[in-house]
């Protein structure tokens, strides 16, 4: 019995990249089906597309509104799942994602590939059958925005990558936001907007301390290809834009006057982190500002979408004062 | 021979666990889908 004979029947064949593992049908477990789901960004979505449907005015029965929140985290999940049997050539030659699944061989890709589209369809049927067909034909979008547009054409192909794409992962509130009012307006649009905005920053940071992984890679991240001044420059005129945006769900009604409040200090706070990230050296020792902006730009998303949902619990901070907009433009 | 055995038996536990699981989520969307068809059906 040789040793390839032994791996393949214990651990699946190495296959990094390549098809050949075939042979190790059924070979995966369920923890890397489930590490194929992306837990830790669906976490954000799942958040997010929440904070959305629980913004929305209206009212929704509270397990189909579990359900629609289960629709958004599985679809993440799916469209993530795909994501990784796409890239699984890259994911092997990074060091932030050679562990997952299929770089490590732990299954063909071809069931990570059969196990994100059944997801998908599942999800999206449920989501139509359950809630409405607005809200299922939006997370149809956003599952093939962040599949076809943003992992197939646009990843490896230009810098802008994050820009465009980055609108796949500010669906989920408009999505949420659908479910229960059956449509889109300005108020889920700004959403949208906001996570839209968000995404360079943040994926711009982590970018600058990690351009050494995407440069063996051969992906076209801003800092590879443009050189880190120029990605700070970007990050600079983005947070910029962020910060006002950030207040915008006060301003039109859809939260209070405390979000509004700590949107204006959050926004205020991330400008000036990118304003030191901008003022790093171009070395290593800049890396240390876009660790502390990566990380910032989490918990300014969190915040945000925390005090979303707290503005309209019932008793709650200004929403006592139902519709009442921070600045008075509430319809 | 022996080696094969067990790797043989790894194999075979693992794919009964998944197994398992799937039925686990086929039998959790059967019940999604019914608490769905209720309440639709009562005006939500």
């Amino acid at each position: 019995m040789s040793d390839l004979s032994l791996r393949l029947g214990t651990e699946g064949a190495t296959f990094a990249g390549d098809d050949a593992g075939v042979a190790t049908r059924g070979a995966g477990q369920v923890s890397d089906y489930l590490a194929l789901l992306k837990p830790r960004v669906m976490s954000l979505v799942v958040f997010s597309g929440f904070a959305g449907l629980y913004a929305a005015p209206g009212e929704l029965h509270p397990f189909l509104a579990a359900v629609a929140v289960l629709c958004i985290a599985v679809n993440a999940g799916a469209a993530g799942a795909i994501n990784m049997w796409y890239e699984r050539d890259i994911d092997a030659l990074m060091e932030r994602t050679r562990g997952r699944p299929l770089p490590r061989g732990k299954m063909a890709p071809q069931e990570a590939l059969a196990f994100g589209v059944v997801l998908s369809l599942f999800s999206i049927m449920l989501m139509g059958m359950a809630l409405n067909w607005t809200a299922a034909g939006l997370l149809a979008l956003a599952n093939g925005f962040y599949v076809f547009v943003y992992t197939i054409w646009l990843k490896r192909r230009t810098p802008q990558n994050i820009v465009i794409g980055g609108a796949a992962g500010a669906f989920p509130p408009m999505i949420g936001w659908a479910a229960v009012t059956g449509g889109v307006d300005i108020h889920s649009f700004m959403l949208f907007a906001l996570i839209f905005v968000w995404t360079p920053p943040h994926f711009w940071a982590l970018a600058l301390y990690r351009d050494i992984d995407y440069a063996k890679a051969k992906v076209p991240m801003l800092p590879v290809v443009a050189g880190r001044a120029a990605t700070k420059r970007q990050i600079m005129l983005y947070s910029l834009l962020l910060a006002p945006l950030g207040v915008m769900p006060a301003v039109l009604g859809t939260a209070g006057l405390v979000y509004g409040v700590v949107a204006v200090i959050m926004g205020v706070c991330f400008v000036l982190l990118a304003a030191a990230v901008q003022r790093s050296a171009d070395d290593r020792s800049g890396d240390r500002p876009a660790r502390q902006l990566f990380g910032y730009s989490i918990l300014y998303l969190f915040v945000l979408f925390t005090l979303l949902i707290v503005d309209r619990a019932p008793g709650m901070l200004s929403g006592m004062l139902p519709g009442a907009g921070a600045f008075g433009l509430a319809g | 021979m022996t080696m094969t055995g067990e790797n043989d038996n790894d194999r075979k536990r693992r794919q009964r666990i998944k197994n398992w699981a799937l039925l686990a989520a086929l039998l959790a969307f059967v019940v999604v889908v019914y608490f769905v068809s209720i309440i639709r059906m009562g005006g939500h």
